[in-house]
């Protein structure tokens, strides 16, 4: 992935040898790049590279890392796949994306795009969505705890006041219903944020071009299929990297919320890695969760780009 | 020139960041100071600040540091539940455990007894008999591997059933000696409109709900039961575990658990108790000091307790327990001697006496007790731990993975879930996962 | 000009939905202030109401009891010096990646970016065994170095994303009037791309204030905990102080409400904006 994202370096790489002399020079100085790069990278691989080593290395063996493993070679990774637990988060995580994406994507262009429309309020519109992000894990999920709550839960009160009171639920309890309940304070908590990047974008479009859509009597629908949409196609692609790695990894309410219950229904790939490597010290098979993890995100952050350059091409 | 200034500025930014961060940090850190004065064992404890007993370790570890004979200091740690066994397990896995920790007996303290990283402690019990006679029976046991003890209970607790003496007067209702008297005392309840169990049943309290089955479980077919699941000679889905978990979905089903009991947590089940708003509260011997509070429990007074009565009679007496904050000694102590000193300190019956008056906590020993120190709660449930014959651990302290599936399919039953499907996929786990 | 009654639909759609969501986003912030005067039955049976009385008691324990000042101040040391350090090294490392030539960058980017493909609960066994050969568990660097290696990817991925924007024209006039690397990037680059960095730092702050998992497992002294770890002091083996919890809870999320609500307009325009130019 990345070939876009850096396509600024590679033309810049082009123009450099042509125009040649000074330029190259001093910005393809390599001392002056070592000086620029190595101290952030150092420190990423010694702390963050190594570790990624070590896991999947460890994901070949069988070990609670208290007495020697035993190289088992890629048998963790065949015993996932015939893990009826592990194939359920992956499913889980699956729906995580779908419901992001749903929420991030055209819910959150929404909401941006009614503030950059400049409708009444928008600067405090703008400030409010923002907040659920902000807020820690441990808070948001203590408070969504108590709106599903089955007895005195808002969403029950909620639905008895508009006479919907045979839909009333315990519903973190309930195994077909919890993980979209989840999903849901993911999508809310999380909206603001990708608003704010798609508004960031919006705002960098060029005002002559709407201007010139007023003089030509386009409506607003249209202005927006035809400018403001194609406009942010690039930044869409970098937030939907963003959506799609967040989700895969995601852990943090599930493990405030249900801690992966009831009975491993809202178990994701993250809590249900943290369990085996923690709680029942099959580190090894936690290791191998990891890997997975790492190449599906990989997978997805390369369809994404596939998916975004097709569109762009056509 | 100038970039030469600029590296070195840059390059002194983050050394002068880093380094400063790093001293603060050590600056902090009292090690070197005790150092001077003794030798310093580290421990590691699971407790948190709501936890009453954290003070009276506390001031028994102080009391330690300052009598000790060996001139060791102990600098205790508390970690909280939920990051113990997170913290331990990183501890471990790189050779960087305290001199002492807590542990949980059976299959949790296994995993590190056959890494090699605990202290057999066989030898100081054999050269100390009467240390070792402290014990109640059955306790030491449970720290057993291969025949020798790894690891010292300084506590016990087990499953107990509390009731409001208020609400039992109200209807007339008396203490119920067999499981159907326990129905029908429940039916009773219900008609009144009294909610009869308060049971928590969250993900994080899903042992709760296993602990309810587990406990019918004992009251069907005893102690054999729990020691042939462990044993591997019986299985998940034994008859007497299918009975168990249908007998709880028929309690489920009449109603005997609050409303919306599958989405309650513990301390909303505890305050609906200690608000009088349920008559039964199914927890353990651990809530004792909550419930004796009068800040809290507005009917502290009323309080009493009971063992669950079996569906046969030929097990009564037989409960979930087991031991609680039993304590082991590291390979990396280098003073295995003092830590076991601070480990016979904390059993003598001075202490076991004062962190049973003070913090409600069933001492693991036996000694003489003196009962006007006692709350009259505190009476009750030491009455019901004497009457019992056998005691059955927590099925997640006995196996780890097996007993938190089991917890997890106790949470399928609660839900609906037919109990014996449920039961059978259980021991296909377990068989699976041998 | 007169809007259509289409429109104006249309409009009152927009404003319902967003003055839903403007609830949503606010009430639980409400709910969890008037929480935390509440006692722990109350918290049960009178959840939504207004607590009967004003009591601090909560508060209280969670400064004594809990210990949430003491940790203030642990929570600032260590989040200040990752963001800085992150923001700093990220900047620099995102200049050669995407203003200067060489071969390997993009290689380099892409290694860089592998770091957002793993949960930080991958690392932290082989962490711990690094930091404990370098002696310096229990210190604070033990909580900034891995905060600063796993806030380069997401830094790296914006600032990148902000600076391939801007045009090269600058610098390269810049250079031809025999400009340093060092001053291109100082005068010329760093000032148009402040708004991202604001971002990125503003990101990290929230990521780093608010996490839970390296200081539970990188600090043992509790004299160093940081605040959200004080929220666990309310969690037992067997239960939980929910509302001295979120007593802690609120006296955690002020300081990163205050730090968006003084930064938001930096945020606004550093979100990867410019990238759309490039």
């Amino acid at each position: 992935m990345g070939r876009r994202l850096c396509g600024g370096s590679f033309c810049a790489h082009n123009r450099a040898f042509e125009r040649g002399g000074s330029m190259k020079s001093v910005l393809g100085n390599k001392k002056s790049i070592a000086v620029f790069v190595l101290p952030a990278f150092i420190i990423y691989a010694v702390f963050a590279l190594f570790p990624i080593g070590y896991n999947v290395y460890m994901s070949l063996f069988d070990t609670n890392l208290m007495s020697p493993g035993k190289f088992v070679g890629l048998k963790n990774y065949i015993s996932l796949f015939q893990d009826s637990t592990f194939t359920h988060a992956l499913r889980n995580n699956i729906l995580m994306v779908v419901g992001s994406l749903i929420a991030h994507m055209p819910l959150a262009m929404f909401f941006a795009n009614a503030i950059f429309k400049k409708i009444k309020g928008a600067a405090f519109f703008q400030t409010v969505f923002f907040l659920p992000s902000v807020i820690c894990g441990v808070a948001v999920g203590l408070t969504w705890s108590f709106i599903y709550n089955g007895n005195y839960g808002l969403l029950n009160a909620f639905l008895k006041l508009i006479g919907l009171g045979d839909l009333q639920q315990v519903w973190l309890s309930n195994k077909n219903l919890a993980l979209f309940c989840i999903i849901i304070v993911v999508m809310w908590q999380y909206v603001g944020y990708h608003m704010i990047i798609q508004l960031a974008a919006m705002r960098n479009i060029d005002s002559s071009y709407y201007e010139a859509a007023e003089i030509d009597g386009a409506t607003a629908w249209q202005q927006f299929k035809s400018i403001t949409f194609p406009m942010i196609k690039p930044i869409l692609k970098i937030d939907a990297v963003l959506i799609i790695t967040g989700s895969l990894k995601y852990y943090d309410l599930v493990a405030v919320m249900t801690g992966g219950g009831p009975n491993h229904a809202t178990d994701v790939m993250s809590t249900y890695m943290y369990y085996e490597a923690f709680n029942i010290l099959k580190y090894g098979y936690a290791c191998a969760i990891g890997v997975i993890l790492m190449l599906l995100c990989i997978c997805s952050v390369g369809l994404s780009n596939k998916v975004f350059k097709s569109e762009k091409d056509s | 020139m100038k970039r030469g200034i600029a590296i070195l500025l840059t390059g002194a930014l983050c050394l002068g960041l880093l380094a400063g961060c790093g001293n603060k940090g050590n600056a902090d850190s009292s090690s070197s100071k005790d150092s001077k004065e003794g030798e310093v064992l580290s421990m590691m404890l699971n407790g948190a600040a709501s936890d009453a007993y954290v003070e009276g370790y506390q001031k028994l570890i102080d009391a330690f540091n300052e009598s000790n004979e060996y001139g060791v200091t102990i600098k205790p740690e508390f970690v909280s539940n939920s990051d113990y066994k997170t913290k331990l397990t990183t501890m471990m896995a790189s050779d960087s455990e305290p001199d002492i920790i807590f542990t949980w007996e059976l299959g949790y303290l296994e995993n590190f007894v056959d890494g090699e990283k605990i202290e057999n402690l066989q030898k100081y019990l054999d050269e100390d008999q009467e240390w070792a006679d402290s014990f109640n029976s059955g306790t030491l046991e449970q720290e057993t591997y291969d025949g020798s003890v790894y690891g010292i209970p300084t506590a016990q607790c087990m499953a107990t059933m509390y009731y409001n003496k208020g609400i039992f007067e109200k209807y007339g209702l008396s203490v119920p000696t067999t499981y159907d008297e326990y129905r029908k005392v429940c039916d009773t309840l219900l008609e009144n409109g009294v909610t009869p169990v308060a049971l928590a049943s969250t993900a994080d309290d899903a042992w709760l709900v296993s602990q309810y089955i587990q406990q019918l479980s004992d009251g069907i077919a005893g102690n054999e039961l729990f020691e042939g699941i462990k044993a591997g000679t019986k299985s998940w889905n034994d008859d007497a575990m299918v009975q168990a978990a249908k007998l709880f979905q028929e309690e489920v089903d009449a109603g005997y658990f609050e409303k919306g009991f599958t989405g309650v947590s513990g301390s909303e089940a505890e305050a609906l108790f200690q608000s009088g708003q349920a008559a039964m509260y199914f927890n353990g011997t651990w809530e004792i000091s909550n419930l004796n509070n009068k800040d809290v429990c507005q009917v502290a007074d009323d309080v009493s307790c009971f063992t669950m009565p079996p569906v046969d009679k030929v097990n009564a007496n037989v409960s979930v327990g087991s031991l609680d904050n039993s304590f082991a000694v590291t390979k990396n102590c280098k003073n295995v001697d003092a830590a076991v000193a601070l480990l016979k300190y904390w059993t003598n019956a001075d202490n076991a006496a004062m962190l049973l008056y003070d913090y409600g906590r069933m001492p693991a020993t036996k000694f003489d007790l003196d009962e006007s120190k006692l709350s009259s709660l505190s009476k009750d449930a030491i009455t019901c731990f004497n009457e019992q014959t056998a005691l059955t651990p927590w099925f997640d302290r006995m196996n780890t993975d097996l007993g938190n599936e089991f917890n997890n399919s106790s949470i399928a039953i609660a839900n609906g879930e037919d109990p014996q499907a449920t039961l059978d996929n259980l021991q296909k786990y377990a068989e699976a996962n041998e | 000009m007169k809007k259509s009654p289409l429109e104006k639909i249309w409009l009152g759609i927009k404003y319902v939905l967003m003055i839903a969501f403007t609830i949503m986003c606010i009430y639980p912030l409400i709910w969890l202030f008037l929480a935390s005067f509440k006692t722990n039955q109350e918290l049960y049976f009178n959840t939504w109401g207004l607590p009967e009385t004003w009591s601090l008691t909560n508060y209280i324990n969670a400064v004594v009891k809990g210990g949430v000042i003491r940790y203030f101040g642990n929570s600032v040391i260590i989040a200040v010096a990752a963001v800085l350090i992150t923001v700093i090294l990220a900047t620099m490392a995102s200049y050669a990646i995407s203003r200067m030539y060489w071969k390997l960058s993009k290689v380099t980017y892409n290694v860089f970016l592998l770091g957002m493909m793993i949960p930080i609960y991958a690392l932290i066994i082989p962490l711990f065994s690094v930091f404990k050969n370098m002696g310096i568990l229990n210190t604070y660097l033990a909580v900034i170095i891995p905060q600063i290696a796993v806030g380069f990817p997401m830094a790296i991925f914006i600032i990148c994303g902000f600076m391939d924007s801007i045009p090269r024209e600058l610098e390269e006039a810049a250079v031809m009037d025999g400009c340093s690397i060092y001053k291109c990037f100082a005068k010329i680059v760093l000032p148009i791309a402040k708004s991202s960095i604001v971002t990125v730092a503003v990101v990290q702050f929230i990521n780093v204030w608010n996490d839970l998992l390296l200081p539970r497992i990188f600090l043992t002294d509790s004299k160093m905990m940081t605040l959200p770890v004080g929220l666990t002091n309310f969690q037992s083996m067997y239960s939980t102080d929910y509302v001295g919890e979120i007593a802690a809870v609120i006296i955690t999320i002020v300081p990163s409400i205050l730090v968006y609500i003084f930064l938001h307009k930096y945020i606004m325009e550093g979100m990867v904006a410019g990238a759309v130019k490039g």
